[in-house]
């Protein structure tokens, strides 16, 4: 490790198969801390208010809270929260202070306040929920329930489950862009993503990706949706206003989780075979650099922290 | 929990053994499992990739589990090949990637019950280093007991030690046969 400070923004990184997560320094690509987390960690996402870090373990079956130092060296696993059975996917909410977290055995997604981390409810959903996409704004949580094929549809004030929408074959990933009423699901066996028009509450289209589509990642500046596709190791680059892959580009071996850099010159794909996490430019898709990553590594959700 | 909770789970675990195959597809435990090996052989590639690169039906010819093999499409992307293994089990694999350029091929288990493993996906890469060649072969799968508290031969440990045995015995026959041809 080099002599410098590091500075945001960090990518963290959850290692499934060493228990950690590894936090990479985007500028230089080192890794600049480790921190033991639960067995087996999957999840991971970001929170600004409060600065923390949520991860997820669905073998230990909790919530490992990593509280943000000044620098990531500074950082430290403040807690751990009993999360139902299998916590697989974690989503937090500036707006309302909580982050929210899917129980893959339960079929509920649970809800906790991201700073005294009480949980304040939960809700049943479908079978086998993975993904989480939530719209602060319009109060809305979406979770992909990959054994029903479909997307529950969440009232985040109430914690009710309003509706379902069918999407395609075990869906796993998703994301949201709200401005345009869009919400995108991976669906693995499908190796199809399905765009829903959530305004009118049903499915549009498929588009054809590679295989085992896994994670999705919205680049809203470029209009552009990125696709890990685990078996076919590469990224569908899909336009969003044309609903159409522009590109599909090599990335490691089993590419998963996707990050964007907060300055949107490029976007991180995490590569669970090759322990690597690859640097790729926003516009083309073309690898820039390749980073050591951690053994097994994952990092499903938001895992880039700007600060 | 109570102890009658856990008879009937022992018991449900003890139905998925008699019943054989385990889901090969679908639900699937939290944690997947690699396993990566690679051995050196002391042949010309294209030797080993007339071994290895037969999907179709030339596996019997290096690997001492498989008995026998046949496929549907030959080695065009898509086909299925059925392989009786050792100890009247099978498996059905589909052929996701073929280039014989970069002597690579990946592949997926559709079904069979001759591993304890389920959403498996393998990729075997055959590269010439001059008058030898390097060869590797990599799986990804889950175990094959999908929820928690597995029973110990469908856990993770099983389900690796079997991969890995399966790769480690194939690649030291696939040197051996290269070698004396």
């Amino acid at each position: 490790m080099g002599g410098a400070a590091a500075a945001a923004p960090f990518a963290y990184i959850t290692d499934q198969g060493s228990d950690d997560v590894a936090v990479i320094d985007l500028a230089s690509g080192v890794r600049v801390a480790t921190l033991a987390v639960g067995h087996a960690p999957v999840g991971v996402a970001v929170m600004t208010h409060p600065h923390r870090v949520f991860v997820t373990s669905p073998e230990s079956h909790d919530v490992q809270v990593i509280e943000r130092g000044a620098t990531p060296q500074q950082d430290r696993v403040v807690a751990r929260v009993a999360a139902g059975a299998s916590p697989v996917g974690v989503a937090v909410d500036e707006s309302s202070g909580r982050f929210y977290v899917s129980d893959m055995s339960s079929n509920r997604l649970l809800a906790f306040d991201a700073a005294s981390l009480a949980a304040v409810g939960d809700v049943g959903v479908g079978h086998g929920p993975g993904g989480i996409a939530v719209d602060a704004a319009a109060g809305r949580i979406y979770v992909a329930d990959r054994d029903d094929n479909a997307v529950a549809v969440i009232d985040a004030r109430a914690l009710v489950r309003l509706a379902d929408l069918a999407v395609g074959e075990h869906p796993f990933g998703l994301a949201l862009d709200a401005p345009h009423a869009r919400l995108y699901s991976a669906n693995v066996y499908a190796d199809t993503v399905s765009v829903v028009d959530l305004a009118q509450g049903r499915r549009l289209a498929d588009i054809a990706v590679g295989r085992a589509p896994y994670c999705l990642l919205l680049n809203a500046g470029l209009h552009r949706l990125y696709v890990s596709n685990q078996h076919a190791d590469s990224i569908s680059i899909i336009d969003t206003d044309a609903g159409r892959v522009a590109a599909t580009v090599p990335a490691g071996g089993y590419p998963e989780g996707l990050g964007l850099h907060p300055d949107g010159h490029a976007f991180y794909v995490v590569n669970w075979m090759d322990d690597t996490v690859g640097e790729h430019d926003a516009a083309s898709g073309r690898l820039l650099r390749t980073f050591a990553g951690g053994k097994n590594n994952r990092g499903l959700g938001q895992f880039i922290d700007a600060n | 929990m109570n102890r009658g909770f856990v008879a009937v789970r022992r018991l449900l675990g003890a139905m998925v053994l008699v019943a054989g195959a385990v889901p090969l597809a679908g639900a699937h435990g939290p944690t997947r499992q690699k396993v990566v090996e690679s051995i050196d052989i002391n042949a010309p590639a294209d030797k080993v990739w007339a071994l290895v690169g037969d999907f179709a039906s030339g596996w019997p010819k290096w690997h001492p589990a498989i008995e026998a093999s046949s496929a549907d499409n030959g080695n065009e992307i898509g086909s299925q090949r059925r392989l009786t293994i050792k100890g009247g089990k099978f498996l059905v694999e589909r052929l996701e990637e073929y280039d014989a350029a970069t002597m690579t091929l990946k592949y997926v288990i559709r079904s069979g019950d001759a591993l304890p493993v389920t959403n498996y996906s393998s990729k075997v890469t055959v590269q010439s280093a001059g008058s030898t060649t390097h060869v590797e072969w990599r799986g990804a799968f889950y175990r094959g007991y999908p929820n928690n508290d597995p029973p110990p031969d469908q856990n993770d440990d099983a389900a690796l030690a079997a991969v890995t045995g399966v790769y480690k015995t194939g690649l030291e026959h696939l040197k051996a046969v290269a070698e004396a041809q």
